[in-house]
């Protein structure tokens, strides 16, 4: 090939690139998609997708005695559809007969946040989800809706907490527990958080909920801190009750220091740097650092196009015709920036590429602890011994409030997080027996991410997606983690290899899926082994499908698939229980 | 949670809506191109694209963090698309792409989108990402979670068929 035939080829695709006119998109349908499947797996419980008959308050999750056609899968046997693949299921991991029902109505995209199973010999299990009738594709706020099931088939709207906009669930026994977003008043002093975050627990399926506000006070002058989202977990166990707040807020630093000349600034722990002249040789002698494609050699103004992997999205940028790499604008705070080497490209933090020329405390910008640590990514935690008197808990510092997943079990809690970028960036583990003091498990991660954590038969387990995206579960029973390479039992090779979808945990295990362009894998565990289940099978389709939600029950475990064509719905969904043969 | 701006390539932490719609509202069209010059449907590389995106938001604190979410959202988004193709090829659809995608009348030089059709939608995904998006092959590799060497097949077999189909141009151009 020449390089004026490579020119053609190229010229020709830029030429098509440019011509293409995609629909317009819409970020907050694509949020509301995403935040559906971040929160699936986020706590001790997963999520649940329902199939609303519009304006009433019923809801029905399997059809059950309806005119769809239902389909009975045994593992190991073979049916109309095929055979499904399975790993020989241990006496840990119940042997589980599915039922497919193809519900009649289109599929409804709800943002549900939590699900909680099992109140003792009640059998009561518990859903928040939005409100009946209500999609996720509509514009406008979704309401937060509590409800109730006695077989998690059969749904009722339950009395919710007055006022408490729910963010997710959590049971311990006959104690239930919500966390979220409590009513705005005049003295919460929370600004967009409404009237701070609260728990609000109950016993049992019909007792008056009673609520503790969480000790949250995020002093700052007028102006000064910019909250734009939140979120809110709850865990509860043999050693007390867990909430964790993760608050997203910038800081107007130019509003605080209104005579300061700013060009860029940084922030840590301690407080806040002021950032002068860029270091030309901050990545060795006569290298500068590069922040998104640009290099910091010539000030604020973009200089040259790096090499390396940072220049990926200036060569995309470039070839479709879109606007060069630049640096941000003066005033804007920056973190970390890039070394870029044959390697590929390394962090360094900000106060390493720029001169420092003046630090403030947080204490000196009159920014408390608190606000100071959700301005430096971290999240609150609290805890309490009754659930009900909350106090708040120090976590490692290398905790980020991003992608938190907790969970309660018989020796503690653990926490997956993000790590700060300060840390290395990554995931993390951390460990508490008490809740209040707090340990990070070194490498569990595997320098990957986590999908998800939880209790299965009392063992802390963990669903990571390493950085080869191999699907691992690991195993914390004794000294020595167990580590379950789940890509391979699900048969998925390197050019399929994208990681996990979501992991759910609740009293029968856990399941996680993996999604490959052949199809969809769900993997099982009940504790010990795995079973694996081919989730077009189990639905008898040909179709291809995606898992939208599972739900890890006390007596089954619920499956919602969607085809993969139709993303925006209005689509068919098709719930598929498994039950623990015998 | 921490950038006041985030770019493709740099790393953030933790998740909030901002960030995400900043680098959705900068990166999405350019990506939802890229797609549609490999598949040959831009509505399809639409709906792929905003499903990797919404991928891309339930795992952000970790994509924003790679060297190339653009990449990583692109193989996604191809992943998703190619599975859908799949199912309407079961269908009876004629070809992957819809019929006559490739052959738009205004283009410069139908021939070379009638050869790039020749193609099937991974040789073409390779061919875009080093020829449109300018990726070296170690690049291409890591954003299609792809071997390297599984790269360099496909583009030398993809670039036998285009250089076999386009010779005529080859021609013309030497004379």
């Amino acid at each position: 090939m020449t390089n004026d035939f490579d020119r053609m080829i190229s010229e020709h695709l830029e030429d098509r690139a440019r011509r293409a006119s995609p629909t317009p998109g819409n970020v907050g349908r694509v949020i509301a998609r995403g935040h559906r499947r971040r929160r699936q797996g986020r706590t001790v419980v997963a999520a649940v997708a329902f199939v609303a008959g519009g304006s009433g308050t019923g809801l029905v999750i399997a059809g059950q005695g309806s005119s769809h056609a239902n389909r009975q899968l045994r593992m190991g046997g073979s049916t109309s559809q095929g055979a499904q693949s399975a790993t020989a299921p241990s006496a840990s991991t119940p042997r589980l007969v599915w039922t497919a029902s193809s519900a009649g109505t289109p599929s409804l995209y709800m943002p549900t946040v939590g699900y909680v199973s099992t109140l003792g010999s009640g059998q009561a299990v518990y859903a928040v989800s939005s409100g009946p009738g209500e999609i996720a594709n509509q514009s406008g706020p979704l309401t937060s809706t509590l409800y109730q099931s006695a077989d998690g088939k059969t749904w009722t709207v339950a009395a919710a907490p007055a006022g408490l906009h729910v963010d997710n669930l959590a049971v311990d026994g006959s104690q239930v527990y919500a966390v979220g977003t409590g009513p705005a008043n005049a003295a919460s002093g929370g600004g967009s958080l409404g009237g701070g975050f609260q728990v609000a627990s109950r016993a049992g399926t019909s007792g008056a909920w009673s609520t503790a506000t969480l000790p949250i006070s995020l002093g700052a002058p007028a102006g000064a801190l910019n909250v734009s989202d939140s979120t809110s977990s709850v865990a509860a166990g043999p050693k007390g009750t867990l909430a964790l707040v993760g608050i997203s807020a910038s800081l107007n630093l130019p509003a605080l220091l209104p005579h300061a000349s700013i060009n860029y600034w940084t922030a840590s722990r301690s407080g806040v740097e002021l950032l002068g002249a860029p270091d030309p040789n901050a990545c060795g002698t006569g290298q500068p650092a590069t922040f998104g494609g640009a290099t910091t050699s010539a000030g604020n103004l973009p200089a040259t196009t790096p090499a390396g992997a940072a220049a990926d999205a200036a060569k995309m940028a470039a070839k479709l015709g879109d606007v060069a790499p630049s640096l941000p604008p003066a005033g804007s705070r920056i973190d970390t920036l890039d070394c870029n080497g044959a390697q590929g490209a390394t962090l360094i933090p900000a106060d390493k590429a720029y001169t420092v020329t003046a630090s403030y405390s947080w204490s000196q910008l009159g920014i408390s602890p608190q606000a100071a640590a959700v301005v430096d990514g971290q999240p609150l935690a609290f805890w309490s011994a009754n659930g009900k008197a909350f106090q708040q808990v120090q976590l490692p510092a290398a905790v980020s409030s991003g992608d938190m997943h907790v969970a309660a079990g018989p020796d503690g809690f653990a926490l997956t997080a993000g790590a700060t970028a300060a840390a290395g960036g990554g995931d993390l583990l951390v460990r508490s027996a008490d809740g209040t003091t707090w340990n990070t498990v070194p490498g569990a991660s595997a320098g990957g991410t986590f999908d998800g954590v939880g209790y299965v038969g009392g063992v802390l387990t963990t669903i990571r997606t390493t950085s080869a995206r191999d699907v691992q579960a690991v195993s914390y029973r004794g000294s020595v983690p167990t580590v379950t390479d789940l890509s391979a039992l699900a048969h998925v090779t390197v050019p399929d290899k994208s990681g996990a979808d979501q992991a759910s945990f609740g009293p029968l295990g856990v399941v996680t899926d993996i999604y490959t362009p052949g199809g969809t894998t769900v993997l099982y565990s009940g504790g010990g082994s795995w079973s694996t289940y081919d989730l077009q099978a189990l639905a008898g389709t040909s179709e291809q499908l995606l898992l939208s939600d599972a739900v890890v029950g006390s007596s089954d475990v619920v499956l919602t698939a969607t085809p993969s064509a139709a993303p925006n719905g209005p689509a068919q969904q098709i719930n598929i229980v498994g039950t623990p043969a015998g | 949670m921490h950038a006041t701006a985030i770019y493709p390539g740099t790393q953030a932490v933790g998740v909030s809506h901002d960030d995400f719609a900043g680098y959705y509202g900068a990166n999405r069209d350019r990506v939802v191109r890229a797609l549609s010059a490999t598949i040959g449907d831009t509505d399809l590389a639409a709906d792929a694209v905003d499903e990797a995106m919404a991928r891309a938001y339930q795992r952000w604190s970790k994509v924003a963090g790679l060297d190339n979410p653009n990449g990583w959202v692109y193989r996604v988004a191809l992943n998703w698309s190619t599975s859908v193709l799949r199912r309407r090829r079961r269908r009876s659809s004629p070809l992957e792409p819809p019929a006559g995608s490739f052959e738009h009348p205004a283009m410069a030089e139908p021939a070379v989108a009638a050869a790039l059709a020749e193609l099937d939608v991974r040789q073409r995904a390779v061919v875009v990402c080093r020829y449109l998006l300018g990726w070296s092959e170690a690049e291409t590799a890591e954003a299609l979670n792809t071997p390297v060497g599984t790269v360099k097949s496909r583009l030398h077999r993809a670039n036998r068929i285009l250089s076999a189909r386009l010779s005529h141009l080859r021609s013309e151009e030497q004379q």
